[in-house]
C-alpha cells in the first residue's frame, strides 16, 4: 500500500476593515488526524483574549490553564467551566498564534487544545466526545485589525 | 491533498566545525517559515551559551519576551538585541554533558509581507546533569522587509558549531 502523509492548508482567512470580531471555519473535513491553526496579526486595541468554540457549543463546557511570562515575570492562570477556551491573544504588536488540535475527529474523547502564544503555552479542554467540524474564534473585547491571516491545517499521520 | 510543507534547506555541520549557518535566497513562494535545529557549540569553559539569529544581516530592531525554567526555577525576561530571539535560546556547549544537543524551532509566519515579522521560538537544552534549560519566547522583528537569508552563529564567543549540528528550513504554503 502506497505510504502518505499530508500537512496540507484546509482552509484561509484575512481580514479587511477593523470590525471583524468572529473568524469561524467550518464544515471541516474529517479525514485529517490533527489540526493546527496559525493566528498572525495584531488587535485594534488592547491586548484581547481569542476565545474558541467549537461546533457553536456556547455551553459551559471549556477550561483552560496558561503557563505565561510577561517579559518580568512568570504566572499561571487557570479557568474551568467557561463558554470558550481562552487559548489565544492578539495583541497591538505583530503577534503568532499556533494552536494544535490532535485527533479532533474521533467521537470517544474529550477534545484539547495544545496553542503557543508569545512566551507562554496553554492548554484547552472542550467537554465533548464529537468530532470537531467547526471552530470559531472571537475576540474579546476588541476586534481584529485589517490585515489579520488566519491558516487552517490539516495533518494526515504517514500510513 | 498536496503536501504543504516543504523543505528548503539543511545544513549539516562536518568534522572542521562551522563559525555560522547560513540560509541564503530564501525562495519567496511560501507563506510561513520554520526552522528546526539541533545544536552544539565549542565554547570554552561555559555549559551553555546562547544562539544568535539574525535575518537579513540586519543587526537592529529586534526584541523577544521569554519565559524559562531550569528545572527548579522559573523566569521571564524581555530584551532588546542584536539578535532575533537572542535570550530565548541555551546551546549546549564545551561544559556540557558530550554527545547532547539542544534542539529548537522557530515559526515565522507571513515572512514575506509589509508587517513587522513576529516569531515563535521553542527551545530546550538537556545534558542529563544538574543544568538544564527549556524556553518558550516570543521574537519580534520591527522591519517590514520580506526575509530573504538566515543566519546562526554562537555571538559571545563566536565558537563553532560542533559536528553534527543540524538545521532545516521548512516552507509552509
Amino acid at each position: 500500500m502506497a505510504k502518505t502523509a499530508t500537512y496540507s492548508l484546509i482552509s484561509s482567512q484575512t481580514t479587511s476593515g477593523s470590525s471583524t470580531t468572529v473568524i469561524t471555519f467550518s464544515s471541516i473535513p474529517q479525514t485529517f488526524t490533527d489540526l493546527v491553526l496559525v493566528v498572525n496579526g495584531t488587535a485594534v486595541s488592547g491586548g484581547p483574549d481569542l476565545k474558541y468554540t467549537f461546533n457553536s457549543d456556547t455551553g459551559s463546557n471549556y477550561a483552560r490553564i496558561a503557563f505565561y511570562g510577561t517579559g518580568s515575570a512568570a504566572f499561571v492562570a487557570r479557568d474551568i467551566n467557561q463558554t470558550g477556551t481562552n487559548t489565544g491573544y492578539l495583541g497591538t504588536s505583530n503577534t503568532t498564534n499556533i494552536l494544535n488540535v490532535p485527533d479532533y475527529s474521533n467521537t470517544t474523547t474529550y477534545k484539547n487544545i495544545v496553542a503557543r502564544i508569545n512566551a507562554a503555552i496553554y492548554l484547552g479542554t472542550w467537554r465533548s466526545t464529537a468530532a470537531i467540524s467547526s471552530i470559531t474564534l472571537t475576540i474579546v473585547s476588541s476586534s481584529y485589525a485589517s490585515g489579520c491571516t488566519f491558516k487552517l491545517y490539516g495533518i494526515e499521520a504517514y500510513k | 491533498m498536496a503536501l504543504q510543507l516543504f523543505k528548503i534547506a539543511t545544513v549539516t555541520v562536518g568534522s572542521a566545525g562551522a563559525s555560522t549557518i547560513d540560509f541564503t535566497s530564501i525562495p519567496q513562494g511560501y507563506t510561513d517559515l520554520m526552522l528546526a535545529y539541533s545544536v552544539r557549540v565549542n565554547r570554552s569553559g561555559t555549559t551553555f551559551t546562547q544562539l544568535g539569529m539574525r535575518v537579513n544581516g540586519a543587526s537592529t530592531n529586534y526584541s523577544t519576551t521569554t519565559l524559562s525554567g531550569n528545572g527548579s526555577t522559573v523566569t521571564s525576561s524581555s530584551n532588546i538585541t542584536g539578535y532575533f530571539g537572542y535570550e530565548s535560546s541555551s546551546m549546549n556547549s564545551t561544559n556540557s554533558t558530550g554527545n547532547t544537543f539542544s534542539s529548537g524551532q522557530i515559526y515565522i509566519p507571513n515572512y514575506t509581507s509589509s508587517n513587522n515579522k513576529s516569531a515563535l521560538i521553542d527551545f530546550v537544552a538537556e545534558q542529563n546533569a544538574t543544568a538544564a534549560n527549556a524556553i518558550l519566547s516570543v521574537a519580534l522583528w520591527s522591519n517590514t522587509a520580506a526575509i530573504t537569508s538566515i543566519a546562526l552563529n554562537e555571538p559571545n564567543n563566536n565558537s563553532n558549531f560542533d559536528q553534527y549540528t543540524t538545521a532545516t528550513l521548512y516552507g509552509i504554503l
